[in-house]
């Protein structure tokens, strides 16, 4: 179903803590519209703010001026059921009583829509067997909490904010402290939520490149302020680098990562094409040459030469190698440097 | 299982696991009946098994000394050691939910303290004629002075805590300020007794090792209803203490009201705790220990089966102790106080080197 009035607005929300006179402002005047089953990466150094947003945004903590209408209702006049039923949250802080049978953190999703002893409905019992099967946690149930891996509490306590069964789910950097295929599992798994449980996501997160690749827009938090875009205009107008790139690791747009600056001490050319030859290239860089492709090699230049049957050519001055791995090339170049003095040093450059 | 509707993982989870959780309920009512009835056939003087039967179902027996032993005095007592047992071991339960501590229990709110301190200004303020046994002695009025106090000490500690609460909304703060409160409250009866006669200091530590006995039918019709009421209290805020579980930041995301649950929480704890500290004195121990046993035992973290557990629990470990510190044959009573912890402490190391769960239920 689509909607085409706003799920979540934000109506010049200013965020931050304290009382009176020690008010200590996070960001001022954010002002979005969140459209139904859009998927929001929450993006933004260390520090400004967007832990604070989306507890902001869950009523889990007080705006300190302006208004969230969560649809078209004031959050202000609802009580805390009625936004549970609304907005789902998933927190970086682990859950402390890891005793607790996974089964029993799914049912717990259950809270806000169950009687005085939350005793369990049929209705009850389905939400939560279907939360269980959208993130295909089975195995996991009987298990203790401190008996998981971080992927797979993750997993459970997505579950549990399945079962809550709200339309909206905020995730506080949901991908931290997984390694890179739980970080693709989760993204991937919350994707498909908005997909197929036409779910609303907003979530915070460092992991740019996943979030430019799932994310149906970035909310850019920076200096108090917050810019909002699809992820690709993002990077082609420049803001993405801005706001996340630093002068030691850029962003580079064409490849929508962020690349260490390695020193630049010597330059070598280097002929050949494909997987092999970029990631020659990277290892050259790494150890500090200015690598130029395929240029017309003059013989007083150094040059590596990627041969057919993937074995790297070394040439320099008018010796030959031919190295049998990129730890061997990056070698025979390290002392070919020492042992040949005449041969310019970058060194005196830098 | 194969009658369950729904061939689903977590309604199979459930039924797996909730079977042997009743039949563990079962297993300590029957136990809790057992000791109940040895504890009020044994003691002192023994009565046989089968004149305990035939004066509780109303018959008459020979002797009329049995007769008022039974109800005047092991009846009462046996009564309290069940109430005591529950109120106190579900009151542990609470507060080691709410400060999500293994090491909370009755007194770290400071309401035995408060406690202690209204029996302090009674016994130690009140001169020569208001000792221990004078008091309990004396008919219903001094009796109801003791309890009164007791319990007037207790409330004011509370409404203390709850005023602070309503101003504190971290609960380990709350946790620290009311564990001040209680050494505050007990240094000032450390000074009252430092400036009082001998024997008005030995009827306060008497009192201070606690006592089932000195509990009459008349305290009965108080401690009864209001302790079955505070379980059920309790118990209707099972479905809060389950939400505090995933920790206050969750709770408050899943709509739970975390100021009014910690409002009844400390309510119904104060109520349960001052009475029974009211009229047995502080009885410690039970209230930490019994909770991890139950937790041990029942393997869950649904507070839905810990509550029943607990009470049952309770009562059953009270009335063991009782029981002992009542030896058979002996005419010694042994301060119930002492019992606890010298039967309890044992039973909880060998639970947590076993079990090696107790911090899983915490971090």
């Amino acid at each position: 179903m689509k909607h085409s009035s706003p799920i979540l607005t934000l109506q010049q929300l200013r965020l931050g803590y304290g009382q009176h006179s020690a008010v200590q402002v996070v960001a001022d005047a954010l002002q979005e519209d969140v459209k139904f089953q859009e998927m929001i990466a929450l993006i933004g150094p260390n520090g400004t703010g967007k832990s604070t947003l989306l507890r902001t945004m869950a009523r889990m903590q007080q705006p300190l001026s302006g208004e969230i209408i969560l649809q078209g209702n004031n959050m202000a006049g609802m009580s805390a059921k009625e936004i549970a039923r609304n907005v789902s949250v998933i927190l970086t802080d682990r859950a402390d009583v890891s005793s607790i049978k996974a089964a029993e953190v799914v049912a717990m999703g259950r809270f806000p829509h169950t009687g005085w002893l939350g005793f369990l409905s049929a209705t009850d019992q389905q939400k939560i067997d279907q939360a269980i099967a959208q993130t295909h946690i089975e195995p996991l149930l009987e298990k203790p909490l401190h008996q998981l891996s971080d992927g797979e509490r993750q997993k459970v306590m997505i579950a549990r904010a399945l079962a809550q069964d709200t339309p909206l789910m905020l995730l506080d950097e949901p991908t931290t402290h997984l390694d890179i295929a739980n970080r693709v599992n989760i993204m991937q798994l919350l994707r498909s939520l908005v997909r197929e449980a036409q779910k609303t996501i907003i979530l915070s997160t460092h992991d740019l490149e996943l979030a430019l690749q799932v994310a149906d827009r970035l909310w850019l938090m920076h200096d108090r302020s917050l810019t909002s875009g699809a992820p690709e205009d993002l990077v082609l107008n420049g803001s993405l680098a801005r706001v996340m790139g630093s002068k030691h690791a850029p962003f580079d747009p064409q490849s929508g990562t962020f690349r260490v600056q390695h020193p630049k001490h010597y330059c070598i050319s280097l002929e050949g094409s494909g997987t092999i030859a970029d990631w020659t290239r990277l290892a050259l860089e790494r150890v500090g040459y200015q690598v130029q492709s395929n240029t017309t090699t003059n013989a007083a230049s150094t040059s590596v030469i990627i041969t057919t049957h993937g074995e790297w050519q070394l040439r320099q001055a008018n010796q030959q190698h031919i190295c049998h791995t990129i730890e061997e090339l990056l070698q025979q170049l390290s002392t070919a440097i020492r042992k040949a003095p005449s041969v310019p040093n970058p060194l005196d450059n830098a | 299982m194969a009658t369950t509707t729904h061939p689903l993982p977590s309604q199979q989870i459930n039924t797996k696991r909730r079977l042997p959780l009743a039949a563990w309920l079962l297993i300590l009512g029957v136990g809790v009946i057992v000791t109940g009835i040895a504890d009020i056939a044994w003691g002192s003087v023994p009565i046989p098994v089968a004149e305990v039967f035939r004066l509780l179902v109303g018959k008459k027996t020979d002797s009329e000394i049995w007769s008022n032993i039974l109800f005047k005095i092991r009846i009462p007592k046996a009564v309290t050691a069940l109430l005591a047992g529950m109120a106190l071991s579900v009151s542990g339960l609470q507060l080691q939910t709410l400060f999500r501590n293994p090491l909370a229990g009755p007194s770290v709110l400071g309401i035995t303290a408060g406690a202690s301190l209204g029996v302090a200004t009674v016994m130690l303020a009140s001169g020569q004629s208001a000792t221990l046994y004078a008091i309990q002695q004396s008919g219903i009025g001094q009796g109801w002075l003791l309890v009164g106090a007791a319990s007037g000490g207790a409330a004011l500690v509370m409404l203390l805590i709850l005023a602070v609460s309503l101003r504190i909304s971290d609960n380990i703060v709350l946790l620290i300020i009311g564990i001040m409160f209680s050494n505050i409250t007990l240094s000032v009866v450390s000074i009252w007794q430092y400036f009082s006669q001998p024997e008005q200091i030995r009827d306060y530590l008497l009192w201070t090792m606690g006592s089932l006995g000195s509990v009459t039918t008349d305290h009965l019709r108080i401690l009864l209803p209001l302790t079955l009421l505070g379980v059920l209290g309790t118990f209707l805020l099972s479905k809060n203490l389950n939400g505090l579980l995933l920790g206050e930041q969750y709770a408050r995301s899943m709509g739970l009201p975390l100021l009014g649950t910690r409002i009844g929480i400390i309510v119904v704890t104060s109520v349960l705790v001052g009475l029974v500290t009211g009229f047995c004195g502080p009885i410690g121990f039970i209230g930490i220990a019994v909770p991890h046993l139950v937790r041990s035992l029942f393997n869950t973290t649904d507070h839905r089966w810990l509550i029943p557990g607990c009470c049952l629990m309770g009562a059953l470990v009270l009335l063991v102790c009782d029981l002992i510190s009542q030896w058979p044959g002996s005419a010694w009573v042994l301060p119930i106080n002492a019992i606890t912890a010298l039967l309890g402490s044992p039973v909880v190391i060998w639970v947590i080197l076993r079990r090696r769960n107790l911090r899983a239920h915490f971090h």
